[in-house]
């Protein structure tokens, strides 16, 4: 009788520590998972700052939409969505793409001002088939009159 | 006699290491791997910025007229910063599968052997498709620049 309550309390003892292992072990995955995550998010994220630079600085040398829209494209991966709004791809190696994974959508968004042209560009960078923006900057350049 | 029948506790016990033993060893594998693709994602922004952000700021710092130059050389493209008036340059330029600058007087030759390293990097590449436009191509992709010196003015 004796032997056998401490064999039931050897079992359900056991068993607990099963559990908490168990348990213990998820909660462990899922840290390193979420690392895991977060790491490929980091190089996603750099990647897309450089993308966008490069965009800020090629809506620095445009003097019009056009122009802008013909320093962009390379290999055909320069589209016009709009008259303001131009989407350009490049690969997951950030090399230009016309199928690649990330989508650069420059605007080019002119405001006549008393002797020039304020330009204002907001620049979205999204990656796959997601909607959500990984990286937005907004930049503005001024054009002379004689430029415009 | 007693002893050679098999004991549900010994087996019992047996069963709870060995899945014990089990879940540390893949527990360790999976940390292993995963600490491995995070030091390699670390490392490739690392180099990311490095090479691209590097160039960048480097031009940028001394984005005069006339102080970028493109040059060709034994070792490919050489991209020259002059500093200035001081008659001196940063030469960044790739030489044995790195990204390298050295500073030396504008015209000196190039010396690898007192230069610094940037980066890996199997391409470097300059482009100057217009007046006050940079691009510069490395393995780490391209950075686009734009020179401001070289510009209308605006």
């Amino acid at each position: 009788m004796k032997k056998n309550g401490h064999i039931t309390a050897f079992y359900v003892e056991t068993l607990l520590l099963v559990v908490i292992f168990v348990a213990i072990i998820l909660v462990l995955t899922n840290v390193l998972g979420l690392g895991r995550r977060e790491s490929g998010d980091a190089r996603l994220l750099t990647k897309a700052v450089t993308l966008a630079e490069n965009a800020a600085e090629t809506v620095a040398c445009a003097d019009s939409g056009e122009a802008l829209l013909g320093l962009l494209d390379e290999n055909g991966n320069a589209l016009r969505k709009d008259a303001a709004t131009f989407d350009v791809r490049y690969g997951a190696d950030m090399a230009p793409d016309a199928k690649g994974p990330f989508s650069v959508e420059v605007t080019w968004e002119p405001e006549q001002g008393t002797v020039g042209t304020l330009v204002s560009s907001r620049i979205t960078v999204r990656y796959g088939q997601s909607e959500a923006p990984i990286y937005t900057l907004e930049t503005a350049v001024y054009l002379k009159e004689a430029e415009r | 006699m007693k002893s050679s029948q098999r004991d549900p506790l010994g087996l019992y016990m047996i069963g709870i290491v060995g899945l014990f033993l089990a879940g540390f060893f893949l527990l360790v594998v999976f940390g292993a791997k995963s600490y491995g693709n995070i030091v390699a994602a670390q490392n490739g922004n690392m180099e990311t910025r490095a090479t691209l952000s590097y160039i960048s700021t480097s031009v940028k710092g001394s984005d005069s007229a006339g102080a970028v130059e493109i040059m060709d050389s034994e070792y490919g493209h050489v991209l020259i910063i002059n500093d200035g008036d001081t008659g001196f340059a940063l030469r960044i330029y790739r030489c044995n599968g790195e990204l390298v600058e050295d500073f030396a007087a504008s015209g000196a030759g190039l010396s690898p052997e007192n230069s610094q390293v940037i980066g890996e990097t199997q391409v470097f590449e300059v482009e100057r498709p217009c007046s006050d436009m940079l691009i510069v191509r490395t393995d780490e992709g391209r950075v686009i620049l734009r020179l401001r010196s070289e510009g209308s003015g605006r």
